[in-house]
């Protein structure tokens, strides 16, 4: 009776990861629980909607943009501006950033790579089941906001529907693993956990600020359909459903980019 | 390729440079089963880039390398399952027991060594229950012995085997490696201690400056060591009558001491010795560097000799 040995590497890094992951899920409760909080006080009130009116454009274009920001008093506005067009997918994005240079490059560098590569493991496989288990954690993450808005809104009347909810989630768990596989990417490359980690949280960074300006800077317009943020978030998953052409989209470079990572930590000599 | 009939290791032209550096040139071994194997050379010299190729963490520039016939890049995961490995850079998952950490790797070959775990961690007196964070180096180095020794693996490829034991488990250790090869396992082992492979191995590989410059019985090596003795007078010692001795090299008189080294027999050494009063002698193993300073010097090519100067390891990765 044996164990896949894919099974027994994703299995050390659940494990391994177990006490980050709870500090990561009680964080985010937190700010939902607290956010949630403040709900009842934006609901129906106009003074939010005159407020932003106020705002620098590009700010608001940070937050979801003017439409989100005129609409901040009702259910889905404001569970976009807080939640999915901002603090979730950057939030995720850092936890997989972290996971992923941790479970890879940190092993590199701390020598559990060479006790794991020197069992009847291949390469292919030890990188894809440490995969498995940042996409996983996401999947935790991405949940313990959902069943909290879930439960907890209806409880301070900010009613939002299942199947909504369950899209945007959708997109910010993509956006988080596509930076994961960029980790796993820089990592394979360079055996080095700042650098892995480093880099796919400037690159998410970077796109997210870029994604705000190009969505207010008219010339910009056509660089906003290169940057996973637009997919993420642009169709209002939220209100309108799964886009499906989008997340098509993300999943697809996301799997390319985890292909190149796989490529890379063949040809990688172990640190 | 006969995985029965192959020998244990066999490297063919293995070659490994860092950008312009060297971490080993052109390595040509071949290690039998039954045989414990020494790999000697001081530190830096391209033992461990050597045998890093051969476990496929690192990629060679040039030449290739089989364990039981297996290709150790191509076939890297069926060679694994014939390999029992040890290095001093190998990383423990520091939360672990060691009893869940070896029960962990075991696993990845798909059998239950439970028992052998056991029965290796009473030989070493290594204690399973305490968390891999809390152990010492020795300790840490014992669970290394027992991960490369549990599956009772046909080829053993051991990096510095015996750093942080203390003497009492670097016997065992020494008897667990001849037990192994006497079972028709081989045994490949890297150190720079030159006593510690002339006890252990069979056959020895000396590398020095990423090059095997010599690959010898240990009869022979031990034919060809070199001691350092001290002999201490009651009056100061006239050191010319050492100097004429054959295989006495490097004599020099301080106070009321003789400083040489030896090489072959010491008889004539102690009779001329006798001669005067001797308070005190003190004969011990030259280091490495001294053996190779005098043995193996003149077998490397020119050129190296000139880039890699009288240290040799200035320029080298290991």
């Amino acid at each position: 009776m044996s164990t896949d040995p894919a099974v027994l590497v994703a299995g050390r890094g659940w494990r391994d990861r177990r006490r980050t992951r709870w500090w990561w899920v009680f964080g985010l409760g937190l700010y939902s629980i607290m956010l949630l909080g403040v709900w009842p006080t934006v609901e129906g009130n106009d003074q939010f909607s005159e407020l932003a009116e106020d705002y620098p454009e590009a700010l608001m274009a940070m937050f979801g943009g003017e439409e989100a920001f005129a609409s901040i008093t009702s259910p889905e506005g404001f569970t976009n501006t807080y939640y999915f067009s901002f603090m979730l997918p950057l939030l995720l994005m850092t936890f997989a950033a972290t996971a992923a240079g941790s479970l890879l490059a940190g092993e590199d560098e701390g020598g559990q790579l060479e006790l794991v590569l020197s069992q009847p493991v291949s390469r292919a496989r030890v990188i894809l089941a440490k995969a498995a288990v940042v996409v996983a954690g996401l999947l935790v993450l991405v949940s313990s906001v959902v069943i909290v808005l879930l439960v907890g809104g209806p409880m301070v009347g900010l009613h939002l529907g299942v199947g909504g909810l369950l899209a945007v989630a959708l997109g910010s768990l993509l956006f988080g693993a596509l930076h994961g596989v960029i980790a796993f990417a820089v990592g394979a490359a360079t055996g080095r956990r700042g650098a892995a980690v480093g880099g796919a949280v400037v690159i998410g960074v970077a796109g997210y600020m870029i994604s705000g300006f190009a969505e207010v800077t008219s010339w910009m317009e056509p660089v906003r359909y290169v940057l996973p943020m637009y997919h993420a978030k642009a169709a209002d998953p939220l209100t309108n459903g799964i886009p499906v052409a989008n997340y098509l989209l993300l999943f697809g470079v996301t799997a390319l980019v985890q292909a190149g990572a796989v490529v890379l930590f063949k040809r990688h000599d172990l640190r | 390729m006969d995985t029965a009939a192959a020998p244990a290791i066999q490297m063919q032209g293995l070659t490994k440079f860092y950008g312009d550096k060297r971490g080993a040139v052109d390595v040509d071994l071949r290690i039998e089963r039954g045989e414990v194997f020494g790999f000697l050379g001081p530190n830096g010299a391209g033992k461990s880039t050597t045998i890093r190729m051969l476990l496929d963490f690192i990629r060679p520039t040039a030449g290739s390398a089989q364990i039981l016939g297996l290709d150790c890049q191509r076939d890297s995961v069926e060679a694994h399952r014939h390999t029992g490995f040890l290095s001093p850079d190998l990383g423990l998952y520091e939360r672990l027991t060691v009893r869940a950490l070896l029960e962990w790797t075991a696993k990845f070959r798909g059998l239950d060594l439970d028992r052998r775990i056991d029965q290796l961690a009473e030989r070493l007196d290594l204690d399973l229950d305490r968390r891999i964070e809390e152990l010492s180096t020795g300790n840490r180095q014992k669970v290394g012995l027992v991960h490369a020794f549990m599956h009772d693996p046909d080829v053993l490829i051991l990096d510095e085997p015996t750093s942080g034991l203390d003497p009492l488990m670097r016997r065992e250790f020494e008897a667990m490696a001849r037990e192994t090869a006497d079972a028709g396992s081989a045994v490949f082992l890297s150190s720079h201690v030159i006593d510690e492979v002339e006890r252990s191995c069979d056959r020895v590989a000396i590398i020095r400056a990423s090059r095997i410059v010599a690959v010898e019985d240990v009869a022979e090596l031990a034919s060809r060591s070199l001691r350092r003795i001290v002999v201490r007078f009651a009056d100061p010692p006239d050191p010319a009558p050492y100097r004429s001795l054959e295989d006495v090299h490097g004599v020099s008189v301080v106070d009321d001491r003789l400083h040489l080294q030896a090489s072959g027999s010491l008889d004539a050494i102690v009779k001329l010795a006798a001669r005067g009063e001797v308070i005190d002698l003190i004969s011990e193993p030259a280091d490495l560097e001294e053996v190779f300073l005098h043995f193996y010097r003149d077998d490397q090519p020119e050129a190296d000799r000139a880039e890699s100067g009288p240290s040799g390891t200035n320029d080298d990765v290991d």
